[in-house]
């Protein structure tokens, strides 16, 4: 285990729902129901800590679709380990699972 | 197509000037992409509040760009620099001023104190009154008899005023402070219309539904429309036709009524025995004392047969430009400068004559912003059109300068004993130690350091007197390397 965070329960939350296939920012906020003053900051958090990693979609693809380009986030190996850690301090909820990007 | 609106376009903008540097465009990127998508899918989804929850979503932005700039050392390092530096305080300081300036119209009350007044030679216009039965009160006198001092050889001219109010025919209806007043009323003062004419002036003189306005309800009323002069309205109850506009830098005690009509079509000023206030200009070679004995003759003499109270004879610079209050804020602001200009011409080896100097600065700006306050919320509005002036704003204003005063000395010294006593920069480092009550050892104190590494202080949080005072020991320069590279961290 190499990570050292410590994960509070809408952290734990949040991972929760990049682990089963929300990949950006307002789809997760829609998920969870909180806000993105708090969805926002708590995935800077995970992402400097290593929980999440993210990765801008291809240009092309934005291009000939005619919109912007969005960041997708998904859950890190240590990241798994964490959220399998949190699932048993925390009653997590359960997100319906959707395709991964 | 979607668009994200251009008031969330604003607030990303704004909100992207917190976040670092290198950060900023991806930050920007994401942020208007995702608004993009979320507005696109909830307007496909026909929710007509689209726009407003993706506004709400936008202050959200704000934490998060917060959040960014907060984990940003260099940031924090940069900010901590800012709030340390002497200046910034202050430029805090300088703040709390401009925001009493703000809420003042640009300090119009202590301008007034300080200009002259917009009258001919007005340190010879003099206020005439009762004194009441109670401390401060000041009555009116009956209209009689201020008719029956017009004789006086020590007045060049006097006239009666009385404040009250009326409704003006604008574009619905306003309630405005008016003034019945006698026609010479403006040729007492010396004053000249801006527009039109005065009472004293030819065309409006035995004109009784004439009316003159003051410059701000032409402007705000009336647009400034130079074609109101002649115009008839329904003004105070009666179609009356407006003659003149007063000068923009008019003003009359407190302010300036709005509407200024003549006394002797007044309805409620028809008995002689009305109680009218009254200016007079006093003839040049004549004195107070002289003028008041002459007015205080004719008051026994004249009919109406009325028991006199004390007449009273007041210079109107001296009810309205009280000097304690008129001088206060220029002293403060000779002191401001001379004291903020020793501070940026002072040698950085007079240590002390520059420490002093700043307490000196920051004392100034303090009291100066109280002082203001005090003038512009209390003293200035309190004087009525009798030139009398509320028991309340006298003491209000009074309380106000001395906790002003208490303040800016305690919040001087208190910051003051904060700072390095070489580059008066705010002490870091706090290390407490101690405990409150021991008296014999480890005294409750804590321990500083100058960010800029110049030295450390120590010091006792005890009340006690017996216990030592502030101990500041200076580091030489060997110890800057030290400090430089805990500033780059």
């Amino acid at each position: 285990m190499g990570l050292d965070l410590k994960l509070s329960y809408t952290a734990a939350a949040i991972l929760k729902a990049v682990s089963s296939g929300r990949c950006y920012g307002f789809e997760i906020m829609e998920a969870i129901g909180l806000p993105s003053g708090t969805v926002y900051p708590a995935l800077r958090r995970l992402e400097s800590g290593g929980a999440i990693s993210s990765q801008w979609e291809r240009e092309s693809i934005a291009q000939s679709e005619q919109r912007p380009p969005r960041k997708y986030y998904r859950l890190t190996r240590d990241g798994q380990q964490l959220l399998a850690q949190a699932g048993q301090r925390y009653r997590l909820p359960e997100f319906e699972e959707t395709e991964t990007r | 197509m979607a668009r994200v609106p251009l008031l969330c376009q604003w607030l990303l903008n704004a909100a992207s000037l917190l976040v670092p540097r290198e950060l900023r465009v991806d930050w920007r990127r994401e942020w208007y992409g995702e608004l993009w998508h979320f507005i696109g899918a909830r307007l496909e989804s026909g929710d007509r509040q689209a726009y407003r929850v993706a506004l709400t979503h936008c202050v959200g932005a704000w934490s998060d760009a917060w959040h960014l700039r907060r984990e940003d050392e260099a940031s924090a390092g940069a900010l901590s620099r800012i709030l340390r530096h002497p200046a910034f305080c202050v430029a805090a300081l300088a703040l709390l001023a401009a925001i009493v300036g703000a809420a003042s119209g640009g300090f119009a009350n202590t301008r007034r104190m300080i200009a002259s007044l917009p009258y001919r030679d007005p340190s010879q216009i003099m206020v005439i009154r009762q004194t009441g039965y109670f401390m401060g009160a000041r009555l009116g006198l009956p209209k009689g008899k201020v008719s029956g001092w017009r004789k006086a050889e020590s007045l060049e001219g006097i006239a009666g005023y009385v404040g009250y109010h009326a409704l003006v025919e604008t574009n619905g209806w306003t309630e405005v402070e008016a003034a019945a007043v006698d026609a010479d009323f403006f040729g007492v003062l010396g004053v000249k219309a801006q527009l039109g004419s005065l009472f004293h002036e030819p065309g409006a003189r035995n004109c009784g539904d004439c009316v003159v306005i003051s410059d701000q309800l032409w402007r705000s009323e009336f647009h400034g429309d130079a074609s109101i002069v002649g115009g008839v309205r329904q003004i105070a109850g009666e179609r009356r036709r407006i003659v003149g506009v007063l000068p923009r830098d008019f003003w009359f005690f407190a302010g300036a009524p709005g509407v200024w009509t003549l006394s002797d079509h007044c309805g409620f000023l028809a008995s002689d025995r009305s109680l009218v206030y009254a200016i007079g200009r006093l003839r040049r070679g004549y004195t107070v004392d002289r003028a008041l004995t002459e007015l205080r003759k004719i008051y026994r003499t004249q009919p109406p047969v009325i028991k006199a109270r004390q007449v009273e004879l007041r210079s109107i610079e001296e009810l309205t430009q009280d000097r304690m209050y008129r001088n206060l804020p220029l002293a403060l602001m000779g002191l401001l400068v001379l004291s903020g200009g020793l501070v940026l011409v002072a040698p950085a080896r007079k240590a002390g004559l520059r420490g002093a100097a700043f307490y000196t600065t920051k004392l100034s700006l303090t009291f100066l912003a109280a002082a203001l306050a005090a003038i512009e919320f209390a003293y200035a509005p309190g004087l009525g059109m009798t030139g009398v002036r509320g028991f309340a704003p006298e003491a209000i204003s009074l309380w106000v300068l001395i906790f002003g005063l208490v303040t800016s000395v305690w919040f001087a010294g208190y910051d003051q004993r904060r700072r390095c006593r070489i580059c008066l920069a705010r002490l870091s480092m706090p290390v407490q130690m101690g405990a409150r009550g021991h008296v014999l050892m480890d005294r409750m104190s804590t321990e500083l350091a100058c960010p800029n590494g110049h030295g450390l202080l120590w010091a006792p949080e005890d009340p006690l007197e017996s216990h030592p005072k502030d101990r500041w020991l200076r580091l030489d320069e060997s110890w800057q390397d030290l400090f430089e590279l805990s500033g780059k961290r």
